[in-house]
């Protein structure tokens, strides 16, 4: 990694945009080699819990019984808590480390995608086109792929997109407790711990560009939630 | 079918049922899947008579199934065991600590939910309009405002550069007496001793710690609240209210809000768990003296019997207040009670 | 003007539409003209999608969101509606004129009790208090012939049968004392007999208080049997109107006369 060591504590100049922290690391090029880690991580969270949830929920919607049953009763069990002490608690078990935070952040929302994918499948279940598809000789696990899924893709995608800002959210409060991928390493949320006593003797820009960064990173996923939401209501609701 | 005499009992016997599954569970994996407690208070050094000596000590010398047992006839007297960094029973850990907390939420819930239901109502009633356009901004920025960085901000803003508002030193700024304890709330309990003065520095070191919290509860609820409001400003009863005559502010937030609120209680009961867990976050940043603070100590230190006390208290809270929120709803919604 | 003294209601070419997503305006309303005098109780009569409710909605200012009012003019007991302050508008809403609506189980707000909703509305008109209105809109109730006016007080609209739900709808409107009451399809979706019971409690209702009535229907019976004055509409123009009597019995416009035979009054009367 490139040194990029200056005076300590300088603040934002035109030599370090974001000023620099109390090693003298600028904090531009910081804040943008976290931007990598915390939207690849995001990301990762996102999909590995929508697939789960997805395929996890319409195959409890789509074929009931013990199955769904069951399901329903560790979705009560899980919902029971709230979801940032979840993970909290399960980090300071599994210790720190990058796959722990991307496994248990993105076990935090999988109740809602299982429970978004089974209502949507359960209430598609009867629809003409997957008759159709039963009468013609698909198989059941067929017509629930390649008819079901597909069709319920959008409601699941809304929420996907403001889970993501939540799961950003998440992954920076966990870096910044400690409990995130390292202690130290280049991560908004810990930036922010590593900026926090810097706040009181005035240099707010430590803490300041990498929040700043968790903020943006958020709004924009609200944003895309909100855009695929009004697509189909011209913008009636928020 | 179940007489409907019973489904209060079944509803308690569900709740005790998922509190004993959670609090099992992380019991379990406090003792099965982490590192071996007695290190904490031996050194690497330590003999294996001194580990075992610390062991017993700690009561993690017996079986598996025998320290459950002890442990849950502990949870049935209210026992939850003693710190192992302090020696403190956890009970009254939880206790002492517990008034900051709820100081702490209560005000910041209450200015969530005042704040979303007025930006809520306004965006509904003026909807299209410039209004709505700045105010829908204003909530998606409070639903992407991480907390943690909000509260630093703050704090940078209106302690160090403005100096309007107390540092961070917990309930109370350094060296000033607490009021005498009625309630534990300090601003109610020195309201109610006649002490303004008091109650005033209390409620500054509340300020900015409430407002930290209360910006990420206001936007689900202002969200929650215009989509409801615009549902029911559209429908038949709004429209008879207004051919009845009734003024434009009380179709608003008489007859437009109340249909709707049902639906921010839920929220609003959320919000709970959202605050308890922006608690851990904030109040190490303004050194509050709660039970947040309490958590997070004892989890990165795997102080596990305040770690499972405080899953215990968050758990019966949940339940508690989900339970509530189930009687307010038949309350505020009649179509619930048949 | 010496006749205006006696109409309550003029409306006059009066124009509007819903606006498309091209902020095209596709008309509803086209030149609808008519009058109602005072103390008659008045039809306006067309099928689904004539135009009707909206006018009637025009009338009160309440019009859906999305429609809007292109041209004309509608005069309150002399006054145009349109281009008076909407505060003083506000104030006529209730006292002058007032609405009762099609499917009242829904036009009763579900999360307040039908006392507590009757009594507002007293509280507004009449400067009376809580107790008083209270008191008030339990005698209205059993004006309206709602059996056990007290415990019915307590109720909420989902406890209440559509019939029941009408009239305290009809009781709400009462407490305005208004001086033009315009029902939309008031009986519509109810029993046959309950139909009967309600129209007789609004002529009653009428009698006692000397209030105009415009009643708004896609049913010429119910017409033929309770107006005496008529409006027919059709695709948002209004085709002919006139008094009951001559509309029912000679007929000139061939939509009306379609109207006629297609309710078969013709074989009943």
């Amino acid at each position: 990694m490139a040194t990029n060591v200056g005076p300590i504590y300088d603040p934002p100049s035109l030599a370090h945009p974001f000023g620099t922290d109390r090693l003298g690391d600028d904090i531009l090029s910081r804040t943008m080699s976290a931007a990598t880690l915390d939207v690849s991580i995001t990301v990762a969270v996102v999909l590995l819990s929508v697939t789960v949830g997805t395929v996890w929920g319409s195959v409890a919607g789509f074929f009931g019984s013990w199955f769904d049953y069951l399901t329903m009763r560790i979705l009560e069990l899980l919902n029971a808590f709230p979801s940032l002490l979840l993970a909290m608690l399960v980090i300071a078990v599994a210790g720190p480390g990058l796959l722990n935070v991307v496994f248990v952040v993105a076990l935090l929302p999988l109740p809602d995608y299982v429970r978004l994918a089974r209502a949507e499948v359960r209430s598609k279940k009867n629809w003409q086109f997957a008759e159709a598809a039963k009468l013609v000789g698909r198989r059941p696990v067929g017509v629930l792929f390649a008819h079901l899924v597909p069709n319920s893709l959008r409601p699941l995608l809304t929420y996907a997109s403001v889970n993501a800002s939540q799961v950003a959210a998440t992954v920076g409060a966990l870096g910044f407790l400690g409990l995130g991928i390292q202690p130290g390493s280049a991560e908004w949320g810990s930036m922010i711990s590593r900026g926090q006593d810097a706040i009181l003797s005035g240099q707010w820009w430590v803490a300041g560009f990498p929040g700043l960064m968790i903020f943006l990173l958020a709004a924009a996923f609200h944003l895309i939630s909100d855009a695929i939401a009004d697509s189909r209501d011209q913008g009636g609701s928020w | 079918m179940v007489a409907a005499r019973l489904r209060p009992l079944l509803r308690i016997v569900g709740a005790m049922s998922v509190i004993v599954g959670i609090v099992s569970v992380t019991f379990l994996v406090s003792r099965v899947f982490t590192a071996d407690p007695v290190n904490l208070f031996v050194g690497n050094s330590a003999t294996k008579e001194m580990r075992d000596q610390a062991r017993k000590e700690l009561g993690l010398a017996d079986s598996l199934p025998v320290q459950y047992l002890h442990f849950l006839r502990g949870l049935l007297t209210g026992d939850l065991g003693k710190s192992y960094l302090t020696g403190r029973p956890v009970t009254a850990d939880l206790i002492t600590r517990m008034p900051a907390t709820l100081e702490l939420g209560l005000y910041a819930i209450t200015l969530g939910v005042l704040m979303g239901v007025i930006v809520g109502v306004l965006a509904a009633v003026f909807r299209g309009s410039a209004l709505d356009g700045v105010l829908r901004l204003l909530t998606t920025a409070g639903l992407s405002l991480p907390q943690f960085w909000v509260g630093l901000m703050l704090l940078w803003l209106f302690f160090v550069t403005l100096h309007v508002a107390p540092g961070p030193s917990g309930r109370m700024p350094a060296g000033m007496e607490a009021p005498p304890t009625i309630t534990g709330l300090y601003v109610v309990d020195a309201v109610l001793q006649g002490d303004w003065a008091t109650a005033m520095i209390a409620a500054k070191q509340l300020l900015l710690p409430v407002l930290t919290l209360s910006v990420g509860s206001f936007a689900p609820i202002a969200r929650q609240v215009r989509s409801a409001m615009v549902e029911s400003l559209d429908s038949d009863y709004v429209r008879t209210a207004r051919a009845m005559g009734v003024s434009q502010t009380r179709v608003w937030f008489a007859y437009a809000l109340k249909p709707g609120l049902l639906s921010v209680l839920t929220i609003a009961a959320g919000l709970v768990g959202w605050t308890l867990a922006g608690s851990v976050l904030v109040e190490g940043i303004f050194a509050w003296p709660g039970i947040g603070q309490l958590a997070l100590t004892a989890i990165r230190s795997s102080d596990y019997p305040i770690v499972q006390g405080f899953v215990l208290y968050v758990a019966v809270l949940y339940v508690v207040i989900w339970a509530l929120l189930e009687a307010v709803y038949t309350r505020v919604d009649p179509r619930l009670r048949s | 003007m010496n006749a205006s003294s006696d109409v309550v209601l003029d409306v006059k070419r009066l124009s509007g539409g819903f606006e498309d997503t091209d902020h095209q305006i596709l008309p509803v309303l086209t030149d609808v003209t008519f009058s109602i005098r005072r103390g008659v109780s008045a039809a306006i009569v067309g099928e689904s999608g004539s135009g009707k409710s909206i006018t009637a909605l025009s009338v009160l200012g309440l019009t859906p969101a999305g429609f809007s009012l292109t041209a004309g003019q509608i005069r309150f007991e002399g006054e145009d509606l349109l281009t008076m302050d909407p505060a003083r508008r506000r104030k006529l809403s209730g006292r002058g004129l007032s609405m009762v609506f099609q499917d009242a189980r829904a036009a009763l707000n579900p999360v307040f009790t039908v006392g507590w909703q009757i009594a507002d509305v007293v509280r507004i008109h009449q400067d009376v208090g809580r107790r008083e209105a209270r008191r008030r809109a339990e005698e209205l109730l059993d004006r309206v012939r709602v059996p056990e006016p007290a415990r019915r007080m307590k109720q909420y609209p989902h406890e209440f049968s559509g019939g029941m739900a009408q009239r305290a709808m009809l009781a709400m409107a009462l407490a305005c004392q208004p001086r033009l009451l315009i029902l939309d399809e008031p009986t519509t979706g109810l029993d046959v007999t309950i139909q009967a019971d309600i129209l007789d409690l609004i002529a009653d209702l009428k009698a006692a208080s000397g209030m105009t009535t415009c009643l708004i229907t896609h049913d010429l019976g119910v017409v033929a049997e309770n107006c005496d004055q008529v409006v027919v509409m059709q695709q948002g123009c209004v085709r002919e109107s006139g008094s009951c009597a001559q509309i029912i019995n000679t007929p000139t416009d061939p939509y009306t006369k379609q109207l006629i035979s297609d309710s078969r009054l013709v074989e009943t009367s």
